[in-house]
């Protein structure tokens, strides 16, 4: 108890409150504006983030990740355009409240649904701290080869109808991590004689190539859309009533938030999916899903809000990032010698307990911004889209030349721009190239390092730790060729 | 989530990633180290190794699956090599973004930075003035938030060479 307390002490420094303002506000007007979202504003900041410290940078990033999604429910209520792309469930029943003049009742059940979410996943991330402290240390090189295997496979089969593309482009960012001098025999790999590829590809150049500057490139090739917004009409708290009237689904939906969360490679898109059917199969009026249920909006955003805190379970206790944003802020755990693992609730268990109490007061903060300041957030979701690729390709330029004042990171940047504006039109994914890039990179050093103890192939899954995860990955690939299989047999008859 | 069908440009990505996993696989022996006497699992070449074989697995088994939908036909030939030349048309914006990189440690990061936002205001067809003002304050605003404020990594431009030493100095150290 008293470790706790006196990890509140961050809140007497007045950095810390910017670096939560700041995280949190902004947080909310990016997910607002549809075309940046938290992907992209996170890589631009993630160098400048390296010259604060550890808790002031996490800080920043962690208010934009779990603030965003509260700001994209707005433009995917209002005007049927999601602020970040998981907000796209919102728009089914959200557009369609609006459509029949409850846009209010809507948003307020949306900010709501995320408040219980985000609160509800950080209670639980509390809760779990010791058994994450006890369960952590357990892990060693074998165990934590397997989990980042699991992220792997989960991400590719959770690309439904895109398994293949999305292999193929996992093996292609875990190819991309090979590239430079390697730090186990140090020898050079598909360097192709070039100094510049010695140190291999920087996370940062490839992550604002893919998200940032390829955004860029579609706002700045796109036409500018003329948005008009409806009037907001009335009262705040019909939306909270909504919820109380809903609490099981607004529960179970933050629960399987918190699952999808802590498994690394699933993500927000699965967990509101899931939430959503869920919901559906418990309503007493299932056919209004799709057509202005307030439910459907409940276990969208609440299951969403859920998966950030959640997320960082997997990164803390283990190192190993669920998806493209926690894989960004892993690059700042390293900068500042923040080693993420089984070590980190040992060593640095006060920062962990700060972390979370962050969490939770940017979560307060955005609810009581929302509640007052929707109005004047009408207004940035207007900004003209090509206007919006110039600066997010002006600030982009800010992120990769500051790492090593190097043009040759600027044209790769450019050159994975292009890649991902080619992913992006084509409706490809590009995460699966960022966990390929973070999680290939721990498998081979712990692949290389477990060697001493490896006689055959059988010894990778003999601790009861890699047991189980080899056991969870052979029953998820079971269960996918399972669900095609069924797929190609109904199709068939 | 996912794609119900195959749409052009599909089939040209994944032929153009498996030519230059065909070039990567060649250069295997080249571009990797082998050392003798040292078991497999332990050799440098194992990694990039399975990694481009996977890349080149899956990568076919995708190309069959898209060419299975596919009916070779004229349009649809034609649908391909039009994404192809839609993916070009971003190469005008990055000869634009290099142009800006390159510039500023020439001519320093606030006027580059002006620079670059006035021309691409104009070149997205932006013509009134108070457009062209909000862009100016918008770039005006980033080289205030992250050098003279975040003091980010950024070269002074060598043009401040030419400024009064008072000056210099301060444009070096905030612009």
């Amino acid at each position: 108890m008293d470790l706790i307390l006196s990890s509140f002490d961050i809140f007497l420094r007045w950095d810390v409150w910017v670096a939560i303002l700041v995280g949190s506000i902004g947080g909310v007007i990016i997910g607002a504006i549809p075309g940046v979202g938290p992907a992209v504003a996170i890589a631009i900041l993630l160098p400048a983030t390296y010259s604060m410290e550890p808790i002031i940078g996490i800080t920043v990033l962690l208010g934009i990740y779990g603030s965003a999604m509260y700001g994209g429910a707005i433009p995917a209520i209002l005007i049927n355009t999601p602020g970040t792309p998981v907000n796209a469930l919102t728009t089914y029943d959200g557009y369609s409240m609006t459509k029949d003049n409850k846009a209010r009742r809507a948003i307020t059940l949306a900010y709501w649904s995320s408040f219980t979410g985000g609160i509800f996943s950080i209670m639980s991330l509390v809760f779990m701290t010791s058994l994450i402290a006890k369960v952590a240390p357990l892990f060693g090189s074998r165990d934590i080869l397997m989990a980042a295997l699991l992220g792997l496979v989960l991400v590719v089969i959770s690309h439904r109808k895109q398994t293949l593309i999305a292999g193929m482009l996992v093996f292609f960012g875990m190819f991309i991590s090979t590239i430079g001098m390697e730090n186990v025999r140090y020898t050079k790999r598909f360097t192709f004689d070039q100094s510049w590829l010695l140190s291999g590809f920087d996370l940062i150049t490839v992550l604002l190539g893919l998200f940032a500057v390829s955004q860029a490139f579609i706002l700045l090739i796109g036409k500018d859309k003329r948005v008009s917004m409806p009037s907001l009409k009335g009262k705040k708290s019909e939306g909270l009533f909504d919820l109380i009237k809903y609490k099981t689904i607004a529960l179970i939906s933050s629960g399987m938030g918190v699952i999808m969360g802590i498994i690394p490679g699933v993500g927000e898109f699965l967990a509101q999916f899931f939430s959503y059917n869920i919901a559906r199969g418990i309503s007493d009026k299932p056919e209004r899903f799709g057509k202005g249920a307030p439910e459907g909006i409940i276990a969208a955003e609440a299951a969403n809000n859920a998966v950030p805190a959640a997320a960082m379970i997997p990164l803390l206790a283990l190192g190993i990032p669920g998806e493209a944003l926690t894989a960004m802020m892993l690059s700042v755990f390293y900068v500042h010698s923040i080693i993420p693992g089984p070590d980190l609730f040992v060593k640095h268990i006060d920062f962990v307990y700060g972390l979370y109490a962050s969490l939770i007061l940017i979560n307060i903060i955005v609810i009581i911004f929302l509640l007052i300041a929707t109005k004047s957030l009408l207004k940035i979701i207007q900004i003209p889209q090509r206007f919006l690729g110039a600066s997010i390709l002006g600030l982009s330029f800010v992120g990769v030349y500051t790492l090593r004042n190097s043009m040759i990171d600027c044209i790769m940047c450019a050159v994975f721009g292009v890649l991902g504006y080619a992913l992006k039109r084509l409706n490809l994914p590009i995460v699966p190239i960022i966990l390929g890039m973070v999680l290939g990179n721990i498998m081979e050093l712990k692949f290389r390092a477990s060697q001493a103890r490896i006689d055959t192939l059988f010894d990778y899954i003999n601790r009861p730790i890699s047991g189980i995860i080899f056991a969870i990955i052979v029953i998820a690939l079971l269960i996918h060729f399972w669900s095609i299989w069924r797929q190609y047999r109904s199709q068939a008859n | 989530m996912g794609k119900e069908e195959y749409q052009a440009g599909d089939l040209v990505f994944v032929i153009l990633m498996l030519l230059i996993v065909l070039v990567l696989l060649v250069s295997i022996p080249f571009e990797t180290k082998w050392f003798d006497g040292v078991p497999l699992v332990k050799q440098p070449r194992l990694w990039p190794t399975f990694c481009l074989v996977g890349m080149a697995l899956f990568g076919l088994l995708y190309s069959m699956q898209i060419w299975r939908s596919y009916k070779l036909q004229l349009g649809q030939v034609q649908g391909e090599l039009n994404e192809l030349s839609s993916w070009s048309r971003t190469l005008e914006f990055v000869f634009y973004f290099v142009l800006y990189v390159w510039f500023v440690p020439l001519v320093g990061y606030l006027l580059s930075t002006l620079l670059f936002f006035s021309l691409l205001t104009i070149r997205s067809g932006y013509r009134t003035l108070s457009m062209f003002w909000v862009s100016l304050v918008t770039g005006f605003g980033i080289v205030v938030v992250f050098k003279s404020l975040l003091q980010v990594k950024i070269p002074s431009g060598a043009i401040y060479d030419y400024l009064p030493d008072g000056w210099a100095t301060f444009f070096m150290v905030y612009f």
